[in-house]
């Protein structure tokens, strides 16, 4: 974000979009397809190291200390919110939403870094996400309740004639599942350090004398930003649970 | 002596009460943390809902067309069904949020689906 400084010497020439390219840092070639470590694998490489340590720094004491905190906070947040809406069956899928949610948040949180790249703002990356969710509810969904499961798309008390209209609703609606999923959290995302940019462009645009109002402003989306950084990892991970729960809990 | 009785357990009352809404209040404060930012995630959850249904009706349509070459036919077809199940996405997921709170507040009160919006 803080790049802005140094491309705008002369009056207004931001490029807002400037953060969100996706640059070489080694290329790697292997047989036609490009494999180069770019600074978005760097940023995801980071933001495992981030979760690592907050997660796994020292030994476990009774009395946690900080970064042990910030931890425990963590698993019984998504634990509760997992026993909320899966009740007992989903304990077993604690570790996939947990895992989800430690990154997009973590991918999210590191985003606000200035001169960082936000992962979490390329759908293409949004979208490995949620189509991972997507195919293993339904793969989860019949296996426990096999051919079953297609009663899903199967609304109980309807006349017989709506019938067909109302299943090609459903099913569109099930498709629209991984779409919406990974959407709402890339255009948070772009939408959100876009808003930064431009605003940041102001700052600089309007000089010493009228640069405070948009820098008032910009510490306010500041924190806006975390605030939905924080939520999207959440509402992430909130529908992934309620997804794992059509296939778990099937009764409409 | 049947006054005083009378008025003691009104003022009981009165106490039950209060203690109730300032024990909902604390809760409100401590229990949920970013209500309004969860408020404002669930409204954005709402609209993108709606906004995919829309388009993912539209591309459908639009791809079963090129691919059969019977444009517009499906695009006019699939559009407002997809349309149809934007909605159903955002009625199925504002009942079960209602059917929550609905739920959390008959917990919170005892009493079934009371209103308590005086005091706030």
């Amino acid at each position: 974000m803080a790049a802005t400084a140094e491309q705008s010497g002369s009056g207004l020439a931001i490029d807002p979009m400037h953060q969100f390219q996706v640059q070489a840092i080694v290329p790697i070639n292997i047989g036609g397809i490009d494999l180069s470590f770019t600074n978005a694998s760097l940023w995801m490489v980071i933001g495992l190291g981030v979760i690592a340590l907050v997660l796994l720094s020292g030994p476990s004491r009774l009395v946690p200390g900080r970064l042990q905190s910030v931890g425990e906070l963590a698993y019984e947040f998504i634990s509760g919110m997992m026993r909320d809406i899966l009740g007992n069956s989903g304990r077993a899928y604690f570790p996939f939403v947990f895992t989800l949610f430690m990154f997009v948040l973590a991918a999210n949180m590191l985003g606000m870094v200035p001169y960082s790249f936000t992962v979490t703002s390329h759908i293409i990356v949004t979208f490995a996400l949620a189509a991972t969710v997507f195919v293993g509810a339904t793969v989860i969904g019949f296996i426990k309740n096999g051919p079953g499961y297609l009663r899903l798309f199967v609304p109980s008390g309807v006349p017989i004639l709506l019938l067909p209209l109302l299943v090609v609703i459903e099913v569109i609606s099930y498709f629209t599942r991984p779409i919406s999923l990974s959407v709402r959290l890339f255009a948070n995302m772009m939408a959100g350090h876009t808003m930064l940019k431009v605003f940041a462009g102001f700052v600089v645009g309007m000089g010493v004398l009228g640069g405070w109002a948009p820098l008032a402003m910009m510490v306010a989306l500041t924190g806006l930003e975390i605030l939905v950084a924080f939520l999207q990892a959440y509402v992430f991970a909130v529908l992934t649970c309620i997804y794992l729960n059509d296939a778990l809990n099937m009764h409409h | 002596m049947d006054d005083n009785d009378a008025r003691s357990s009104d003022r009981l009352k009165g106490l039950g009460k209060r203690l109730a809404s300032a024990q909902h209040s604390i809760e409100e404060r401590d229990g949920k943390p970013g209500n309004r930012g969860s408020a404002y995630s669930f409204g954005f959850r709402l609209a993108s809902d709606l906004v995919v249904g829309v388009l993912a009706g539209f591309f459908i349509g639009w791809g079963l067309d090129r691919w059969l070459g019977t444009s517009p036919a499906f695009l006019l077809i699939f559009t407002p069904l997809g349309m149809a199940a934007g909605i159903v996405n955002v009625i199925r997921a504002a009942t079960s949020a209602e059917a929550k709170r609905h739920l959390e507040e008959t917990r919170a009160d005892g009493v079934p689906g009371v209103p308590d919006d005086e005091d706030d």
